[in-house]
């Protein structure tokens, strides 16, 4: 009689998305032993989302009503309604729905986090992060579906929900209408104030981050970090690079693997999900009226009655 | 060249001390008296820069001088500037011009109903890079202007900084102006609307001590700006001013006061970040254009009534905090 265990099958895959999409997530998984890859929807136990944020609610919908687990990027939906009803349906249809969010496997979050929960700052005052994407995206959606919701969750993950929110928008020309700039600021029901911006113009797709608090401040910038910079005689700008490592896009798809071969199902951080997705409306509904809105209370620590 | 000289009018602000330094560099300036109400800081000053100090305010105005740069607690300005300008002296005001509109204006007035200059220290303008900025977005280097998203945090200055009565505020008050002024400078633009998360987060006092803004200027554009007291003590430098400005071609990114040394030493600070002197180069520069416009009598600039917008901004931005909701400012 034999210990041997016979290895589990590997469960068939499919990749639902953009040419691109395809190739990197296939590139991913070839030689990934725990799934295969199949081009027939039909013989798939399991899809990769990566259809641009306008298409997302769609095909995730179908694929858990077609008895799919998902694995798809933030933001699946484009409203905090669908959002809900999609985690709804997956926890309905006994799915296994993974909302992947790359910064929740960045390292230099991870770090953030960290010391933000060890108490080692004190009271938190200020949180600013920056994002660029570069080169332009050829994908649809505008610059908070692409860009900044990301970091938007990160930071509900981290200082916890929004309370109030401004935001405002700079869009190109009429004949060009683009999403160049989107920028928020954000009071945590903490009482923390945040910063979040992104923005297309900017050599690098940078990831930065600074908390200021009682005990001090950290901060880090993915454009110091990391990186090979090369500049050219005679031309003007530069191109960094980073050197390549596993990406936290590539950890993120990982730790969905994991859970998709121990047979969980259901969803995780479905409040904070709906919750990110709510800010993310209210920031469009803000660029819209030009006003704060707030969504729920807050206690500041001063009365400002002092101020003249 | 005739030689312009200043009278020192406090050293209440610290700022002072950079103008101070920054006239001993020109070779046609010359610091003529200094005026303290803290005899003991006066003094201390006076032997530092080798130059009389007078403890009479009248005594102090009456003596031969052309100018006064006054640097005393927010509140005080508009006493003291009004008087320098009632004697006769051209007046260069320590930002932000006053702590009220009321005050401002009564600056403003003084110093035209006595034929006296008036120039509100916003140094951030003569620095070469913030030239630079202006001239790149005005000849299209970047396209069309867009967006703007600005900072200016910087260390706690404690003392009277900290306490309303005399400050007029907090961190809101003092780091809101430097950046509206070379945006209303690059841009000929005002602004129209001001919407701020004001907090005290830091520190144990009744000051603020955490702002964020975000402004609308007159031509259109949107700015975020973060004014806070957020520097530690040990952090390197004592803070900044950093202007992003994005267009539909590009972005063009201002960092005042990045000129640094790196030291790495066995002795104190492992690392360390040295100024290389640049905060000088612009209270020089300040010093020089005011000295420049007494002498050929043109307009010293930037203006009480630069003073006195960006200041607008300042108190829109308390004015916004305590209703929650935008404030516009109408000129």
């Amino acid at each position: 009689m034999s210990d041997r265990t016979t290895p589990p099958r590997p469960i068939p895959i499919a990749i639902l998305g953009t040419q691109s999409a395809i190739a990197q997530h296939t590139a991913d998984l070839v030689d990934d032993p725990r799934v295969v890859l199949v081009a027939d929807l039909a013989d798939a136990a399991a899809v990769i989302v990566d259809a641009p944020a306008s298409a997302r609610e769609a095909v995730i919908g179908s694929s858990l009503r077609d008895g799919k687990h998902v694995f798809a990027a933030l933001p699946i939906a484009t409203s905090a309604q669908e959002t809900q009803e999609l985690l709804t349906l997956a926890t309905e249809h006994q799915r296994l729905l993974v909302v992947d969010q790359p910064a929740r496997h960045d390292h230099s979050y991870d770090r953030v986090a960290f010391t933000v929960a060890q108490g080692e700052l004190g009271q938190i005052a200020t949180i600013r992060t920056w994002r660029t994407i570069a080169p332009y995206p050829t994908t649809d959606g505008d610059l908070i579906d692409t860009a900044l919701i990301q970091d938007l969750d990160a930071l509900i993950d981290v200082f916890g929900e929004v309370a109030r929110v401004h935001a405002h928008q700079a869009v190109s020309a009429p004949d060009r209408p683009r999403q160049e700039f989107v920028a928020a600021s954000l009071r945590f029901v903490s009482g923390a104030v945040g910063h979040i911006e992104a923005r297309l113009s900017h050599a690098t797709p940078r990831t930065a981050i600074e908390v200021t608090a009682q005990h001090g401040m950290l901060s880090f910038d993915s454009d110091a970090a990391s990186t090979l910079r090369i500049e050219r005689t005679g031309e003007i700008g530069r191109t960094v690079t980073r050197p390549a490592v596993r990406s936290a896009s590539q950890r993120g798809l990982d730790a969905f693997l994991t859970r998709l071969v121990a047979g969980e199902t259901g969803t995780d951080r479905a409040e904070q999900i709906v919750h990110t997705a709510t800010v993310r409306d209210t920031i469009r509904a803000s660029i819209a009226t030009q006003r704060p809105i707030a969504l729920s209370a807050f206690t500041p620590t001063i009365t400002l009655e002092t101020a003249r | 060249m005739t030689t312009i000289r200043l009278g020192l009018l406090s050293f209440a602000h610290h700022h002072q001390y950079g103008y101070a330094n920054g006239i001993e560099t020109l070779p046609d300036v010359e610091i003529a008296a200094i005026w303290d109400d803290n005899t003991e800081r006066g003094t201390a000053a006076a032997e530092r820069y080798q130059v009389p100090f007078v403890a009479d305010i009248d005594a102090f105005l009456a003596r031969e001088m052309d100018g006064v740069i006054v640097c005393t607690e927010n509140v005080r300005h508009a006493e003291y500037a009004i008087k320098a300008a009632q004697a006769g002296k051209h007046v260069l005001c320590e930002k932000p011009i006053a702590t009220s509109v009321a005050d401002a204006e009564a600056i403003v007035a003084a110093c035209q109903e006595a034929g006296v200059k008036l120039q509100t220290a916003f140094p951030v303008r003569y620095f070469p890079s913030t030239i630079a900025l202006r001239d790149a977005v005005r000849s299209g280097a970047i396209g069309n202007p867009l967006a703007i998203s600005a900072r200016n945090p910087g260390y706690c200055p404690q003392s009277w900084f900290v306490q309303p009565e005399l400050s007029g505020g907090g961190a809101v008050m003092d780091h809101t102006v430097h950046v509206v002024d070379v945006l209303r400078w690059i841009f000929d633009a005002e602004v129209t609307s001001v919407s701020a998360e004001i907090d005290r987060r830091i520190y144990d006092f009744a000051a603020d001590d955490t702002g964020l803004l975000m402004l609308t200027l007159s031509n259109g554009l949107p700015v975020s700006l973060d004014t806070s007291w957020s520097r530690p003590d040990t952090w390197p430098i004592w803070g900044g001013v950093t202007i992003d400005i994005i267009g539909d071609e590009g972005v063009a990114s201002l960092d005042v006061f990045a000129e640094t040394v790196n030291v790495a030493s066995d002795q104190g600070k492992a690392f360390t970040w040295r100024s290389v002197n640049v905060v000088d180069t612009g209270n020089a520069e300040l010093a020089r254009a005011f000295a420049d416009a007494i002498r050929t009598d043109t307009e010293a600039l930037p203006s009480g009534v630069d003073g006195l917008r960006a200041m607008q901004v300042a108190l829109a931005a308390y004015e916004s905090a305590r209703r929650g909701e935008p404030v516009a400012i109408t000129l």
